[in-house]
């Protein structure tokens, strides 16, 4: 096992350095001279040909890009990811102050996608056929094709403005967290609840599976039973890479509840082309994303000895 | 449980029984007509829509009516016809974008998969380095890159598809490269790409199809998103995701602006999920669906 | 997967345990202000951010040496008296004795000298400010009371500068950390600066050791509100809703369309006002075709109905900008009105003869245009950062005449890039002031230059000439009649394509008392206000 974890973790190495180098090429495409962009404000100001000058010495853009690239890199590895343009203070700070809200939002979305996407799989797989299936299976396809701004603004409208439950915008409170939460929950419990609902069927058809039947156990039990159980080491890969939705999701669902987040964060500093905050902020999300399906991979191996051996 | 079709073998008539199928399974079929009703739209736009798209021909903001059966938007533009005539542009950032990705990702996979060594290491490690950004944050960069536009729009999604193609075939060749018909093509002398073409594409073209039909579905959906934020198509564009983006500060007041479009994104997307299901099904015994 | 699931579980626990105990701690008098996110400052420093909204929760923390009263006077703030010199060169302020700064220190004339070489220093990299507060040539000062501004050439505006010019405490800027906004946020205001989670909410709280002394307090001492929230939205059907669901005491400001939701509710107080300036107006590239021909300029302005669009958008909520000047600026030219009255046939006509004809499918294309190909289609690119849909409707009255009208949204800083390489053709400006030097700023040429705000190329030395002696008039009536003569050239000229003026939309529930609207709709004072349940 330890060697299975040693070998993921080199694994990342290469990875990590080619996510870098993308963040970093395309950052360096945007049109704009950011130090230009750092003079200028929204509403005036005049510019100097010596002040961009000074300033684009400061900010290392006149050194070669290797050099930059280099910078870059080592600055990231000791945790540093310059100063933002439009917040002049250091990136890592802005992420780390707004990582906590994302995250939060993030597993409260996936514990809500499990808390309804598995009971509505199971089901459906017991149902198989019935109008209960049909059932569970359109509102799963309903859940996950709805684009999430729209499903949102209807969770706001309702709870929001009609029944006035839920607070339609902000951050800090439980109840704040429960719209955004549900906007992205649903439309991952409809992905889950239909691979639940076919692992289940699939693992149905295995042998074992017709064992238990000729031996005249009751088909619900045997679903329930031996079915769930292996039906789950899919289901929980699918966790990981859903988690990773979830994190996308964010960046629409902080911009319609107005939540403050890493996601709202990158979309105001890609609009304002902030670079240095844009490259921290999804250099940052990228690593997050790849340390959890590392979590994933390394339950998936607890679970099944023959995936540490067999690869 | 209809195991007994496992059984049957797909030795005679693979198509037929395929088929079969896929039109056992009544939400494939209800997809299926979905999809092309919409498709017969796109075709027919000029003759269904009632008026131009983006004149403005009523007062603005008005609820369904005899003359505007879904209302008119913001300014006073006929939402049907721009529905209509956005059902041209909505499915077709789909299906472009799908078909750049799609392209592109299977090239990439191929390559990896075929060739192994140093290839695969490399474009592995490339793919995986874009599947760690996630799909909408993929799209967003390039954007931001590229501009604002329907054009960068397709290439942005299509660049957010491209890994789970390349990962896809990747694995699926590694399987069939050591089946005894690849090898044996292989010491009768066959160029690589007439092997890549002849033997092995062939056998990875049905998760393909299915995979690139339920792609069309998400891209859509980033496709809008991005549009939401002020990143996709500009206006007066009837893009779908655009024009329910636009109208959704109404939402209380002037339903019919943002709801008919989010309407209809939801049911291509929920149609190309059906149809893709339903294929995997038809082309995968195993991976059944019910 | 259960180690999630915990996770989820004690986030939960962890954040209802937090509602639990801000549930206790709500207080009476909290006002809650809702904003449009794009309200959101920058830095939150006024010295370096070039924005009203910076300035205007600035000027809460921190009271400035003069205030532009609700009825358009200046009146004392911290300055109890001031003069300048007839040629316009020095400022003499007396100021307040006895003031403090949150932190203790005394204000006076060396405080003050301190903010403003701060604000002028290169390294401090002010956006607006520094050149709104000028090139002074010395400051002198005796160290308590007396004040005085010297310039090289005549700096009649500077009220306007220091009615928004933050000033901190010296002690608190010589030793903050750039970017420590607590540290650096003292200054002498009836409130605190306590938390700033960006993207979501400012918090200030009451200082009780506030005098009350400027002209604005209607009592001395602390000001009743207990603390100010203000929380910034980035929905507009939120900002609309937010008031009538009870999150907030406060919009500012409120979509129009939203207004009648409102307006006839007991429970609800609606204020209105205009802001003085330019409007959102649309300048013209006369360098490149087609805008380098006035014939199509004019034609621009002819085939367009902003009243129309006002009513189509807005429920005719917005007001009339006619010229470069907006109706309601004090220095507003009349003649704008009346120069080009909606007439497609008189467009259709300057067009044609400008060799833009009819082509297939009813949109124009060259013929015979000079420098362009013939058979080239009449399209009129405009790039803005928001109202787009005023662009939306004279997209549509335009088409009907042959014109092409591409709509591009673009944000601040692609715009400001687009601008630099004069890369446009119809671009988005506004300018918000009532003093009517904004625009010498928008159309000398002298300021066609790098980071200047003249892009639309044209040069016209009587125009410069008028603008330039702006800034050298005294008297208000003689300054607002050179500005009407500017005005004139520019219409005459077509370089811009007026619109809509936005008004300041305030939203407030009946427990909110007191609260009062500055001159300008982007300004305004809660030094009396109070919340009564």
């Amino acid at each position: 096992m330890r060697r299975y974890v040693l070998g993921r973790l080199l694994q990342l190495i290469p990875v990590l350095f080619l996510v870098s180098l993308i963040v970093f090429a395309v950052m360096r495409l945007l049109p704009g001279d950011p130090a230009l962009l750092m003079l200028s404000g929204a509403e005036g100001g005049a510019i100097t040909p010596e002040r961009l000058n000074e300033l684009r010495e400061q900010m290392g853009l006149n050194e070669p890009l290797a050099a930059q690239y280099l910078n870059f890199v080592l600055g990231a590895l000791q945790g540093d990811l310059g100063s933002s343009i439009r917040f002049q203070v250091p990136v890592i700070d802005l992420i780390l102050d707004r990582f906590g809200s994302t995250f939060e939002l993030a597993v409260a979305g996936l514990f809500l996608a499990i808390a309804i996407g598995m009971p509505l799989g199971m089901i459906a797989a017991a149902r198989q056929g019935g109008w209960i299936d049909s059932l569970c299976m359109t509102l799963s396809y309903i859940g996950s094709s709805m684009p999430v701004y729209w499903l949102g603004l209807l969770l706001v409208l309702v709870f929001s403005f009609t029944l006035h439950w839920f607070p339609s915008a902000g951050g800090g409170s439980f109840e704040a967290l429960i719209l955004p939460a549900f906007t992205l929950g649903l439309l991952s419990a409809g992905v889950l609840a239909r691979l639940i609902r076919s692992s289940m069927l699939e693992v149905a058809t295995e042998d074992y599976m017709r064992t238990a039947r000729a031996k005249g156990l009751f088909p619900r039990l045997i679903i329930f039973r031996h079915g769930l159980k292996n039906a789950m080491i899919p289901v929980l890969t699918m966790i990981g890479l859903q988690f990773g939705a979830l994190l996308a999701g964010t960046v629409v669902t902080e911009t319609v509840f107005s939540r403050p987040g890493l996601g709202r964060l990158i979309v105001d500093s890609i609009l304002s082309k902030d670079y240095p905050l844009v490259q921290g902020a999804i250099l940052f999300l990228a690593v997050v994303y790849l340390l959890v399906n590392l979590a994933v991979d390394l339950a998936y191996a607890l679970l099944d000895p023959r995936i540490r051996y067999g690869n | 449980m209809a195991t007994e079709t496992l059984d049957v073998g797909a030795a005679e008539r693979p198509v037929r029984l395929a088929l079969g199928r896929y039109f056992s399974h009544p939400g494939a079929v209800i997809g299926l007509i979905i999809l092309v009703c919409w498709i017969l739209v796109t075709i027919l736009a000029p003759i269904l829509a009632p008026y131009n798209p983006a004149d403005l021909v009523a007062r603005a903001r008005q609820p369904p009516s005899a003359d505007h059966w879904l209302g008119t938007d913001m300014l006073g533009r006929d939402v049907l016809s721009r529905v209509i005539y956005g059902s041209r542009i909505s499915i077709s950032i789909g299906f472009i974008a799908v078909l750049l990705g799609g392209i592109s990702g299977v090239i990439l996979g191929l390559l990896a998969g075929y060739f192994g060594g140093w290839t695969d290491t490399v474009i592995s490690r490339f793919v995986d380095a874009l599947l760690a950004f996630p799909s909408i944050l993929l799209a967003l960069v390039v954007i931001a890159a590229l501009g604002a536009s329907i054009q960068n729009m397709m290439i942005a999604v299509g660049i957010a598809t491209l890994p789970d193609y390349a990962r896809l075939v990747r694995g699926t060749v590694l399987a069939i490269k050591s089946q005894p018909y690849v090898e044996a093509a292989r010491l009768v002398g066959n160029s690589h790409l007439r092997i890549l073409a002849r033997h092995i594409l062939i056998n990875v073209n049905a998760p393909i199809v299915v995979l690139a039909t339920l792609q069309i579905g998400s891209a859509i959906l980033i496709g809008a998103g991005l549009s939401f934020l002020g990143l996709g198509a500009q206006p007066p564009t009837p893009e779908w995701g655009l024009m329910s983006a636009e109208g959704r500060q109404m939402l209380q007041r002037a339903w019919w602006i943002s709801t008919f479009p989010g309407v209809a994104i939801l049911s291509v997307v929920i149609a190309c999920n059906l149809v893709g299901d339903g294929l995997r099904s038809a082309l995968d015994p195993k991976m059944r669906m019910g | 997967m259960t180690r999630m699931k915990k996770a989820a579980l004690w986030s939960g626990v962890a954040s209802l345990a937090l509602i639990a105990s801000v549930g206790t701690a709500v207080a009476e008098s909290d006002l809650i202000i809702a904003m449009p996110a794009t309200n959101e400052p920058a830095s939150l420093d006024g010295h370096i951010d070039p924005y009203q909204s910076t300035w205007l929760i600035n000027s809460l923390i921190t009271d400035p040496l003069v205030i532009l009263s609700p009825d358009g006077t200046y009146i004392p703030g911290l300055a109890t008296d001031w003069s300048v010199s007839d040629d316009g060169k020095t400022w003499t302020f007396t100021l307040r004795d006895g003031v403090t700064f949150h932190d203790g220190e005394p204000f006076n004339a060396e405080a003050v000298r301190a903010n403003l070489e701060r604000i002028v220093a290169p390294e401090t990299a002010s956006a607006q400010m520094a050149s709104d507060i000028g090139p002074i040539a010395s400051i002198e000062t005796d160290g308590e009371t007396g004040l005085t501004i010297i310039y090289d050439t005549p700096w009649v505006t500077l009220l306007d500068a220091v009615r928004r010019a933050p000033l901190w405490s010296p002690a608190a800027l010589a030793t903050a950390e750039p970017g420590d906004m607590s540290a650096i946020l003292v200054g002498t205001g009836p409130f605190r600066f306590v938390d700033w989670v960006q993207n979501d909410n400012i918090t200030l709280e009451r200082w009780d050791d506030y005098a009350g002394v400027t002209a604005i307090s209607e009592a001395p001492g602390p000001v009743d509100l207990d603390s100010v929230t203000i929380r910034f939205i980035g929905e507009s059907a939120v900002m609309g809703e937010v008031l009538a669901t009870g999150e907030v005491n406060m919009v500012y400001t409120l979509p129009p369309l939203f207004s009648d939701r409102y307006v006839g509710n007991s429970d609800y107080t609606l204020l209105s006002k205009g802001q003085a300036g330019t409007g959102l107006q649309m300048v013209m590239n006369t360098r490149s075709a087609p805008l380098d021909d006035i014939r199509v300029r004019q034609a621009l302005i002819l085939g367009t109905d902003s009243a129309a669009a006002n009513d189509i958008l807005y429920d005719g909520l917005y007001q009339a900008s006619d010229g470069p000047l907006n109706n309601i600026h004090p220095c507003f030219w009349e003649g704008s009105s009346d120069m080009y009255p909606v007439d497609q046939e008189r467009a259709a006509a300057l067009l044609d003869d400008a060799g833009w004809v009819v082509g297939d499918g009813g949109m124009r294309v060259a013929q015979g245009v000079e420098g362009v190909e013939d058979g080239t289609p009449l399209t009129v690119r405009y790039s803005t950062l928001h109202h787009q849909e005023i662009g939306e409707v004279f997209q549509a009255q335009l088409r009907p005449l042959g014109i092409d009208l591409q709509i591009e949204v673009v944000p601040g800083p692609v715009q400001l890039d687009m601008v630099q390489r004069r890369d446009f053709e119809l671009m988005y400006e506004r300018q918000r002031s009532p003093s009517p030097l904004i625009l010498d700023q928008v159309w000398n040429s002298a300021y066609d230059e790098p980071g200047g705000w003249a892009w639309t190329g044209y040069a016209n030395p009587e125009l410069d000439g008028i603008l330039e002696q702006l800034r050298a008039v005294f008297d208000d009536d003689e300054r607002c009649d050179l500005a009407r003569d500017a005005q004139q050239i520019i219409m005459e000229n077509a370089l811009m394509l007026p619109t809509l003026s936005q008004p300041i939309i305030v939203g407030l529930d009946a427990s909110v008392q007191g609260f009062e609207m500055g001159a300008e709709g982007n300004w305004f004072f809660l030094q009396n206000a109070s919340i009564e349940n």
